[in-house]
C-alpha cells in the first residue's frame, strides 16, 4: 500500500479533523521556542569563548559574587519556567487531553482493534451496531476475537485482519485491546498513539478530513515482529466504505 | 570381564532372535466424513504485501483447518498407535516443513523424537517458526533462511479439554508470529507408527509388530477418535474412523 502525501523532511500529513491539528501546532511552538532559546544560549557562548579568548596581555580578573543580582535573576528564571510550565500544562495542554481522551462524539461509528502478536485484527459491528458475545475459549487463528457466533449480535459482526476502512468526515471510536502483551495504536497521519493493554479496553477516538490510503503501526516494541505489524489505513468517501463493508461481509 | 561378555552375547542373541521375529503386520483405513463441509474462511493478507502478491490472479486463500476431499473423506487426519507399542524406536532422519506463499506445507505431519525438523523459508518475507508444547521454540528467519531443530522430546503439554476440541497428547502448534494465520501440527511420537491423510483420505501404518493397540485419530476441529485393533504376524487390518458435523 502506497502512502499518500507523505514528504521526506517535514511530518507526515495530517489529515486529523480535529485535535490533530492542536497537537502540531504544540510541536511546531516547542520546536520554535527550543530553537530560539537554544541559538540564543549557544551563541552567547560563542561569542564569549572567542570575545575573551587568550591574549598575551590581558590579565585574569577576579570577580566577587553580587549576591542581589544572583538572587533575582534565580527568582525570575524560577518564576519564568515554573509559570510558563503550569500556564501551558494547565491552560493549553489540559484542554488538548480532555479533548483527545474524553470528548468522543457520541454517534462515533464504533469499531473494535484487537492488538496481537503481531496483527491488527479489526471488528465492525455491521448492520446492527452491536458487537456479538465474545469467548476466550473460542480464540483461534480463524476467529481472533473469538467470536460466539451463536449470538444473534455477532451475525453481521465484519472482522479484518491487517486492514482498516473508515469513512472520511465521520468520527470513529476505537474500543482498543490487547491479547498478549502492550501494543501501541499509532496512526501517524492522525497524530494518535494509544498504548493497548492485556486485559483493558481503552477507548480512542478520530476523524479524518481527507481520504487516502496510510498505515496503523505499532509504536511499542512489542516482540521479534515489531516491525513487521502493520495494518493498511484506508480514508475514503461513505459510499465507498459502506460498499466495502458489504464486500467483506459476504467474504 | 565375563559378565560384561554374557551380557553382550545374550543381547546380541536377542536382537537376532527379535529381528527374526520381527512382525511387518498393517493396519489401514479410510477417514470419512459426514455432513455438509464448512468452506474455510478467506484469509486476509493485508498485513503483508508479499503475501497478497503472491496470491494476486488466483483465487483468494481459504483456511484450510477442515478440508473435505471429493470422496467425502477427511485430509489432514494424524493417524497414530497410542498403546501397544513397547519398544522406543530412535530414528535420526531429516523432516523438512517448508513455508510457501505465507503457508505452512505440509499443515500435519509426524515425526519421531530425536529427529530434526528442517523449516525452510521459500517466501520473500520474514516468518518465524514458534513451536509451542513441550519442545518450546521459536526464532526468526528472513527470506531464504532454513532453521535445523531436533525435536527431542516425544509428546505435547497435557492440554485441557477446550470447548468442543479434544487436544491431543501428541500433537504440538506451529505458529507464525508475523502471519498469524499460518498454522501447522506436529506430532512428535516415540515411534514410527503414524500416519496423515492426503487427498485420498486414506492412512496406513506398516511393520507393526504383533500384539494388542490402540490406534488413534486426531482432526484439529473435530478431534480425537480411539479403536482398539489386535493383529497377528503380518495381518492386513482395516479399520474406518468417520467424523461428523
Amino acid at each position: 500500500m502506497k502512502e499518500n502525501g507523505y514528504s521526506s523532511w517535514w511530518f507526515p500529513p495530517n489529515i486529523s479533523a480535529n485535535y490533530g491539528q492542536t497537537l502540531d501546532q504544540g510541536t511546531v511552538i516547542i520546536t520554535w521556542v527550543t530553537m530560539i532559546g537554544g541559538i540564543v544560549v549557544i551563541g552567547l557562548m560563542l561569542f564569549a569563548v572567542i570575545r575573551y579568548r587568550y591574549r598575551p596581555d590581558r590579565k585574569a580578573l577576579y570577580l566577587h559574587g553580587n549576591f542581589k543580582f544572583e538572587t533575582t535573576m534565580l527568582v525570575l528564571v524560577t518564576v519564568f519556567t515554573l509559570g510558563g510550565e503550569f500556564f501551558v500544562l494547565g491552560e493549553i495542554s489540559e484542554g488538548v487531553w480532555d479533548k483527545i481522551k474524553y470528548q468522543a462524539p457520541e454517534d462515533a461509528m464504533e469499531i473494535e482493534v484487537l492488538a496481537e502478536q503481531f496483527a491488527w485484527n479489526i471488528r465492525y459491528p455491521g448492520d446492527d451496531g452491536q458487537f456479538g458475545e465474545t469467548d476466550n475459549e473460542l480464540v483461534d487463528e480463524e476467529n481472533p476475537f473469538g467470536i460466539d457466533e451463536d449470538d444473534s449480535a455477532a451475525e453481521d459482526d465484519v472482522v479484518t485482519r491487517g486492514l482498516i476502512h473508515v469513512p472520511v468526515n465521520v468520527p470513529v471510536k476505537v474500543k482498543l485491546r490487547s491479547k498478549d502483551v502492550i501494543h501501541s495504536f499509532f496512526i501517524p497521519v492522525l497524530r494518535i498513539k494509544q498504548d493497548a493493554l492485556p486485559g483493558e479496553t481503552i477507548d480512542v477516538w478520530f476523524q479524518a478530513k481527507e481520504t487516502g490510503e496510510y498505515h496503523l503501526v505499532c509504536a511499542e516494541l512489542c516482540g521479534l515482529g515489531h516491525t513487521t505489524m502493520k495494518a493498511g489505513f484506508v480514508v475514503e468517501p461513505l459510499e465507498e466504505f459502506q460498499s466495502w463493508l458489504e464486500e467483506k461481509s459476504e467474504e | 570381564m565375563k559378565e560384561i561378555r554374557k551380557i553382550m552375547a545374550i543381547s546380541v542373541i536377542g536382537f537376532f532372535a527379535f529381528s527374526g521375529l520381527t512382525s511387518a503386520a498393517t493396519v489401514k483405513g479410510k477417514v470419512l466424513f459426514q455432513g455438509t463441509a464448512p468452506k474455510g474462511k478467506i484469509i486476509q493478507m493485508d498485513q503483508d504485501e508479499y503475501c497478497l502478491e503472491y496470491y494476486k490472479g488466483q483465487d483468494p486463500p481459504r483456511f484450510a483447518s477442515m478440508v473435505v476431499n471429493e470422496n467425502s473423506t477427511l485430509q489432514s487426519v494424524f493417524v497414530y498407535i497410542g498403546k501397544g507399542v513397547k519398544n522406543k524406536i530412535k530414528s535420526k532422519q531429516t523432516v523438512t516443513l517448508d513455508q510457501k506463499g505465507c503457508a505452512y506445507a505440509p499443515r500435519v505431519f509426524g515425526m519421531v523424537a530425536g529427529e530434526t525438523l528442517i523449516v525452510k523459508n521459500g517466501d520473500k518475507t520474514k516468518h518465524n517458526f514458534h513451536l509451542l508444547g513441550k519442545n518450546k521454540y521459536n526464532r526468526s528467519a528472513n527470506a531464504g533462511k532454513t532453521i535445523k531443530r531436533t525435536i527431542k522430546k516425544a509428546g505435547s503439554l497435557k492440554l485441557k479439554k477446550k470447548k468442543g476440541k479434544l487436544k491431543s497428547r501428541v500433537m504440538s502448534k506451529i505458529k507464525c508470529d508475523v502471519h498469524p494465520w499460518m498454522v501447522a501440527y506436529v506430532g512428535v511420537m516415540k515411534h514410527p507408527f503414524f500416519s496423515v491423510t492426503g487427498e485420498d483420505g486414506l492412512f496406513e501404518i506398516s511393520d507393526l509388530p504383533e500384539g494388542k493397540y490402540t490406534l488413534i485419530a486426531w482432526h484439529e476441529k473435530l478431534g480425537t477418535q480411539t479403536q482398539e485393533f489386535s493383529v497377528g504376524k503380518n495381518d492386513v487390518k482395516t479399520i474406518g474412523f468417520t467424523y461428523s458435523k
